[in-house]
């Protein structure tokens, strides 16, 4: 389970530590893929605000701190994810038509025919919001009852905020319920717009209420602001509104009694002139801000690992030592780089799909040629205890043991097994900042084409395009195709990326390492890696080869992608001495050469050729001139790599 | 053949067509995930038609001679040993090959003479050409979802069997499953079966398979056992379903999240 980090604030839970896991959970309820979308920093969410996410949406803030502890934080994202997805589950998008004969699909229950047909609509569209919560509130109660204590505890931190605010307008006495606080009821009109508001509430918490019952009684609590008078019958149709039920609404009899003495915003109509209907909705909090606590210190801004000797490092990373040749002084510069081992994770989780769309016909080729690679032949096994047939010398001799009196040798069958492949690679890709440059050169202006040809007063959007794709979304590519193909094959593979940022923070990122199966993680930690720093190559190689070591395999490839020189800003005496850091490249692909470990440099860099000459022997690197080029060049290599390289079948049988 | 009449309870009309299958001797193909009640159906069908039943569970190892059978040493001799598949050829059993496409590729030659009009298994070895027993039937399963593309079954052995779909059962139906099969009450039964129902979404995002409909039972069995609910969710579901951290959390979720 990932570890929720923390921010700055004690007990403060990363959105991107944990959603992982939220968004399986969600999808799971949902029973179908969610938006993902990540609120504006600052914004707490349900219940501290209202609002209703799209169908199929979960909206969350970027980090959870309203608890002290980070397990109860990172519970609150639980609880906001399955109220956000109840809203689908409960038919808050569905409306039943006007004349009760189909359904109707909605973006929001604001949409809701009777809303949009209120003479009060901009208020009965926000009452009919806060009603839908209350009512999958407690829809989600009935259901999920393990998420209850949860909800509870949410509510109680939301309903301590507000709690010495005076709210007279209906709309904030009904948000206010909506957490189970009650609101003082002053005598006459706001003690009359808080019995109505309780008795909706009451009345949408019934099991049977849908969500035309939230949008008849948003309607008909918007007409009672509206009127002059409040005395008119409240109709809650057959759904048995409940009085005022403290244990229900968590109030003390007390709380009611008179307070607010404010007139009420009557015309809530008038005062809410101005409200963009059509516009993207914004969530508002339940509370005004003097009454909330105040607001955190924004988390201070972390520096920049470059400009650190001794940058921060996250606390699930694993850090390592490694030496670094100074080809200067001619030695071993001892424990010099610091590795910073990480597990990525968080990625779009529709990475491997989008690759498998891209490269259909790649991707089938390069699992055809390497089915190829699948050793066929079946290695004969003798003296087994089981087996296809018996072994005749085996039998002649047990039978000789046993007429002459001795104890016969029981293992008397032929085995065929298959013979096994025993390859293990691990791919190494250069995630330095220069990454991020784009993959294709810009398509050149066509001058044939003639603007003139269109209509100059034409505001028709352009067809999107698909963002410009970058050299490392070309790496990730082609990686993940090799993944998909070596799984099939049955090699043995893992995945890193690595970048420099200084001596101190030689950041390894782990996408897949040997051993783990390649699943859903494999694929978003391969997403999320993201371009930055710089490419010290070195300390990169020998962590990899050092994993490579720890391998039971036969033949050990190393596979470097890589988009130019090796550079950081500490390799080497001054910025300027490339050869530093080549030739401390050198010396790794050396070392783990000398490990017995088969190393390989592809470089799409077109200057690749100069310096890769120095770094490794002349049938050790592949230069790419078009990048596109490497998913394709990438599977090649391996091919050429990896073919001769399964056990024979006396080596298997040495081995057994 | 099976005593006590094995719990199964029909989705579908797969028991029709399964008997119309035997009454003409047609060999059956039953796919689908893993824990949706395959064997159970074969067991019970075993039951229904009165036959005897001989399961194998096939594994990557598994050659056509442990199903056709071998010479034994005993005593100064070799002795011949029938396999479970020429046994239930002789004495006209069912014979069910569990996950047949884990099996080596040699095993799908001895099947191929036995389910044509030949009916027939030639045994090499002993230069038998032993003709089935008119009782005898073949079934086998896999399961599309989790083996890879070089384990799929060829359309060569696919085509030659009566194909039967199955799938988890609809959440009712499963509900009503785990409480037959471990007698927890019904509202335990129906909050496993959303859990089930939950999990098998998470399943295209991070989940090999989603949860079984044995797994299921087995938490129940659980519950009945004395393990309060959610431990025994979590030692049935959370941890035998994936490896992945971050799924078995989610499932962990969903577990707290049904049961209080």
């Amino acid at each position: 389970m990932t570890d929720p980090a923390t921010t700055d604030r004690p007990g403060a839970v990363d959105l991107s530590h944990v959603q992982r896991p939220l968004r399986l959970l969600a999808e799971g309820l949902a029973g179908r893929p969610v938006r993902w979308e990540v609120l504006p920093d600052g914004s707490a969410g349900w219940p501290f605000e209202i609002d209703l996410p799209e169908p199929g949406e979960v909206r969350l803030s970027p980090s959870a701190d309203e608890f002290d502890a980070a397990p109860d934080n990172r519970t609150l994202y639980r609880s906001q994810v399955v109220r956000q997805i109840s809203f689908e589950l409960f038919g808050s998008f569905t409306a039943d038509a006007v004349d009760g004969t189909a359904t109707e699909a909605m973006r929001s229950p604001r949409d809701h025919p009777l809303v949009l047909a209120s003479p009060q609509r901009s208020l009965a569209a926000d009452l009919v919001v806060v009603l839908e919560d209350v009512r999958v509130g407690a829809a989600v109660r009935r259901s999920f009852p393990g998420a209850v204590g949860d909800l509870d505890a949410a509510l109680a931190l939301a309903r301590a905020r507000v709690r010495s605010e005076t709210v007279d307008d209906l709309l904030g006495i009904v948000r206010r319920l909506a957490i189970g606080e009650a609101t003082s009821a002053g005598p006459g009109r706001t003690a009359s717009l808080v019995g109505h508001a309780t008795a909706a509430c009451a009345a949408v918490r019934a099991d049977t209420a849908t969500v035309d019952d939230s949008a008849r009684l948003a309607v008909a609590l918007a007409a009672l602001a509206a009127s002059p008078t409040t005395d008119e019958r409240f109709d809650t149709d057959g759904l048995a509104p409940a009085p005022l039920d403290p244990e229900d609404l968590d109030v003390e009899p007390r709380d009611l009694e008179g307070l607010s003495t404010s007139p009420p915003p009557l015309d809530a109509e008038a005062d809410r002139e101005g409200v963009d209907l059509d516009g993207p909705v914004q969530a508002t909090p339940i509370a005004s801000t003097p009454d909330l606590e105040p607001a955190p210190p924004p988390p201070p801004t972390r520096p920049n690992p470059s400009t650190s000797r001794l940058a921060p490092i996250a606390d699930d990373a694993l850090v390592h030592l490694y030496d670094e040749w100074d080809c200067h002084t001619q030695q071993y510069l001892r424990s010099w780089c610091r590795i910073v081992e990480r597990r990525m994770a968080g990625g779009s989780p529709d990475f491997i799909a989008d690759v498998r769309r891209r490269h259909v016909e790649l991707g089938r080729r390069i699992r055809r040629q390497f089915a190829l690679l699948r050793p066929e032949e079946r290695i004969r096994t003798h003296r087994n205890i089981d087996g296809d047939e018996l072994d005749l010398d085996a039998l002649i001799e047990a039978i000789v043991d046993r007429r002459s009196g001795a104890s016969a040798d029981d293992r008397l069958h032929i085995r065929r097994e298959r013979a096994r492949r025993d390859v293990a690679t691990a791919f190494l890709v250069d995630l330095s900042a220069s990454t991020s440059s784009p993959a294709e050169p810009a398509e050149p202006v066509d001058p044939t084409l003639d603007d003139d040809d269109s209509d100059p007063w034409s505001f028709e959007p352009r067809p999107p395009t698909e963002p410009a794709r970058r050299v490392l979304d070309v790496a990730k590519d082609a990686v993940a195709l090799m993944c998909d193909a070596l799984d099939q094959l049955g090699d043995e593979h893992a995945v890193y990326g690595f970048s420099g940022q200084g001596r101190h923070h030689v950041a390894f990122q782990v996408a897949k390492d040997f051993g783990d199966r390649t699943s859903s993680a494999t694929w978003s930690g391969l997403a999320a890696m993201e371009p930055i720093g710089y490419t010290r190559m070195g300390p990169a190689i020998r962590h990899a080869a050092a994993k490579l070591a720890l391998r039971d395999a036969r033949t050990k490839l190393l596979i470097l992608i890589s988009d130019g020189h090796p550079q950081d800003s500490d390799y080497g005496p001054n910025r300027s001495d490339k050869q530093y850091g080549l030739l401390d490249t050198a010396r790794s692909l050396a070392e783990a050469t000398e490990a017995g470990i088969d190393t390989f440099c592809v470089t799409i860099d077109p200057a690749g050729k100069d310096y890769l000459r120095t770094m490794c022997p002349d049938d050790r690197y592949l230069v790419i001139d078009e990048v596109t080029a490497l998913p394709s060049e990438l599977a090649k290599l391996y091919l050429t790599l990896a073919r001769p390289r399964f056990l024979d079948g006396r080596e298997a049988m040495r081995r057994r | 053949m099976t005593a006590a009449e094995p719990f199964y309870l029909p989705i579908g009309d797969e028991i029709a067509v399964f008997e119309a299958a035997y009454a003409s001797r047609l060999p059956v193909l039953l796919k689908g995930p893993t824990g949706c009640g395959k064997t159970r159906f074969v067991e019970h069908m075993a039951w229904r038609l009165g036959q005897p039943l001989a399961t194998v569970a096939c594994h990557e190892d598994l050659t056509a001679t442990d199903l056709v059978g071998r010479y034994l040493l005993a005593g100064d001799e070799t002795l011949w040993m029938d396999g479970p598949l020429t046994k239930a050829v002789r004495t006209g059993a069912i014979c069910y090959l569990d996950e047949v496409v884990e099996a080596r590729k040699d095993t799908t030659v001895v099947i191929h003479s036995l389910t044509d009009h030949r009916r027939i298994l030639p045994i090499e070895k002993t230069g038998e050409r032993l003709e089935a027993d008119p009782r005898f039937l073949l079934v086998i399963s896999y399961n599309p979802g989790y083996q890879s593309i070089s384990k799929d079954l060829k359309p060569s052995t696919r085509q030659r069997f009566v194909s039967l779909e199955f799938d988890y059962p609809a959440p009712d139906v499963e509900a009503q499953i785990i409480a037959t099969e471990s007698g927890v009450d019904a509202e335990a039964a129906g909050r496993l079966a959303r859990i089930g129902a939950a999990t098998r979404n998470v399943h295209e995002r991070g989940l090999e398979e989603g949860v079984s409909t044995r797994l299921l039972v087995y938490a129940a069995q659980l519950m009945v056992g004395g393990v309060p609910a959610r431990r025994a969710c979590q030692a049935a579901l959370v941890h035998a379903v994936s490896d992945d951290r971050d799924v078995q959390l989610a499932v962990s979720d969903i577990v707290d999240l049904v049961f209080p």
